[in-house]
């Protein structure tokens, strides 16, 4: 889905445009619907990792226990586009594990927010809008399927939670400061094993923004 | 007067024009301030990833005191970037590191700190001029104590508070001049003409992948981190775990695909003749080989190559064609089996 009129770029020829001419209705309505799929397209990939072969992340504490979630992979901050209500754009999430032993189940959670929220979605019993939840009971590394599909958001609420003020400058090599407002989220995954005997492992996640109205 | 950009994106109620009705002044507005925020938000140059897997089962990912480990990256930036922000996840054993940003610039002093209570490090560059030029950049990090990991980096431009006004460079377009009860003439809208008949000069997706390990160690070539082979197996030996996803922009009205320049950091043991590197597209076929004379014994960049990969299709739930995956994969391969070919960083960015 696109907020365009086409779903596409529309070219035209700009010599027909001229200084102190007036700017016709088929004209305004070609820039205009550019200018939304520019902005509907606007979206960044903000997470992108798949280990070399034969390596993997996995749970990094001396001792663990069964069907409790812990952290693996901590990826950013970075900051997200925002739509017109203040939500993030949607994400577009894929991640790949597996399962030391064969037939153990391993559950993975992608957690998209603010990190002072991050362990508390991960750890819910529900699996909320911003996760993206995964499992196998397979040792063979491979991009897991979700349930439903693959993409997560994070509403006006989990925004709001992530905004900071970022101080920057107005120009390169300039020195007057100005301050933008930015949200800034991590990427977490987290995971659990059904069996002591077993661990969760992690080999690759990505993560792209993606706008739908 | 300049071009403000604000924290969100605007919608515009396209049904309200209409030929024969004027325009608002409104809807001009909108459309300007919604051009700068896709131009002034900044893109992501190097999305979040893990150097090495962050677990002591496979500890030769560590690094060693007294040691000044090299990254390094090529993306091509976007123009209006004046700042980016660097972030670095860096776990130890409450020791202090040095990051140095970029190599040769400024040195930060942040703590690595036991993987759970790590927090992420910030390090601002700020940039001496505006460049949407292809380059490569560097990072140093030197740990103090042995067994210190750098969990994750990533790095994006800082967004712009407003953009000077101009049909190029900075591309900014102000609002004020697009008020109701005026006539709206092309001065008003030109540097928003210039930018949305132009996809390249906005909104580009600086980096789809980069996946970078030290090749360079206190100055000296290191084949520690790099993946290298000596197979001459027809399809090469895969870089990576997996093939990553890779999805451009649609900057056509029709199209299909969209177009990926890469590079890739590579040297060889300097035995035998050649190596070879290339990038492949699950769905749209793969990159000529690049050889990689066994002469070049210390990390280089290959020069560019471009591969086509799927856009974008914005009627899609979530963006993929056909609800398929377009995955970009490195791969290497000797041409005679005794030359080895190492492979340490991988850029791919949106052309």
């Amino acid at each position: 889905m696109s907020s365009s009129i086409y779903d596409g770029l529309i070219r035209f020829d700009t010599s027909r445009f001229g200084n102190e001419r007036p700017v016709d209705t088929r004209h305004a309505q070609n820039l205009i619907n550019n200018a939304l799929h520019l902005a509907d397209q606007a979206g960044q990939v903000r997470v992108a990792w798949a280990c070399r072969g034969g390596d993997y992340a996995t749970l990094d504490v001396s001792s663990f226990s069964a069907n409790v979630w812990y952290r693996i992979v901590a990826l950013g901050p970075f900051p997200i586009m925002l739509r017109e209500d203040g939500s993030a754009y949607p994400w577009r999430v894929r991640l790949a594990g597996y399962s030391s032993v064969n037939l153990d189940t391993s559950t993975f959670r992608a957690v998209l927010g603010a990190p002072s929220t991050l362990a508390g979605t991960a750890r819910d019993g529900t699996v909320a809008a911003n996760v993206l939840e995964v499992s196998t009971t397979s040792s063979t590394d491979a991009w897991l399927t979700p349930a439903t599909d693959n993409v997560i958001t994070l509403d006006a609420s989990g925004v709001t939670a992530a905004t900071e003020s970022i101080s920057t400058v107005t120009a390169a090599g300039g020195s007057t400061a100005v301050t933008v407002q930015a949200a800034t989220v991590h990427l977490e995954v987290w995971a659990k094993t059904s069996t002591i005997n077993s661990e969760p492992r992690v080999t690759a996640i990505y993560g792209a923004e993606y706008y739908t109205p | 007067m300049s071009g403000i950009v604000r924290p969100r994106r605007a919608l515009i109620d396209t049904s309200e024009i209409r030929a024969g009705y004027t325009v608002r002044g409104a809807t001009w507005s909108t459309a300007a301030a919604l051009t700068n925020w896709v131009l002034g938000r900044g893109a992501q140059l190097i999305p979040a990833y893990t150097p090495g897997p962050t677990n002591a089962d496979v500890p030769d990912y560590a690094m060693s005191a007294g040691s000044t480990y090299t990254f390094q990256y090529y993306f091509r930036p976007r123009y209006q970037a004046v700042q980016r922000i660097w972030c670095f996840t860096l776990s130890g054993s409450n020791n202090p590191v040095t990051i140095t940003v970029p190599a040769g610039g400024t040195s930060v002093t942040a703590t690595a700190r036991p993987r759970e209570t790590t927090q992420p490090v910030r390090v601002v560059e700020s940039l001496s001029a505006q460049s949407d030029t292809e380059a490569s950049v560097s990072i140093t990090i030197a740990p103090t104590v042995a067994s210190t990991w750098l969990d994750s980096v990533s790095c994006f431009e800082v967004p712009r508070a407003f953009l000077t006004e101009s049909t190029t460079n900075d591309r900014g377009n102000d609002t004020t001049e697009l008020q109701h009860g005026q006539p709206v003439l092309y001065e008003s809208v030109q540097p928003m003409v210039g930018t949305v008949t132009t996809a390249a000069a906005i909104g580009r997706r600086a980096s789809l992948l980069q996946w970078s390990v030290p090749a360079t160690v206190s100055g000296s070539t290191s084949t520690s981190f790099a993946v290298s082979t000596t197979s001459t197996a027809a399809a090469g030996v895969d870089v990576l775990d997996r093939a990553v996803p890779a999805l451009a922009r649609k900057t056509s009205l029709t199209g299909l695909t969209g177009s990926v320049r890469v590079r890739f950091l590579v040297w060889t043991n300097g035995l035998g003749t050649s190596g070879q590197i290339r990038f492949t597209s699950s769905e749209n076929g793969s990159t000529s080989w690049i050889d990689v004379s066994s002469a070049t014994t210390s990390p280089t960049w290959t020069s560019a190559a471009t591969l086509t990969v799927d856009c974008e299709d914005p009627a899609a739930a979530d963006g993929r064609q056909d609800a398929t995956w377009d995955d970009m994969n490195a791969q290497i391969r000797s041409a005679d089996g005794v030359c080895r070919i190492y492979c340490a960083a991988i850029s791919a960015w949106e052309n």
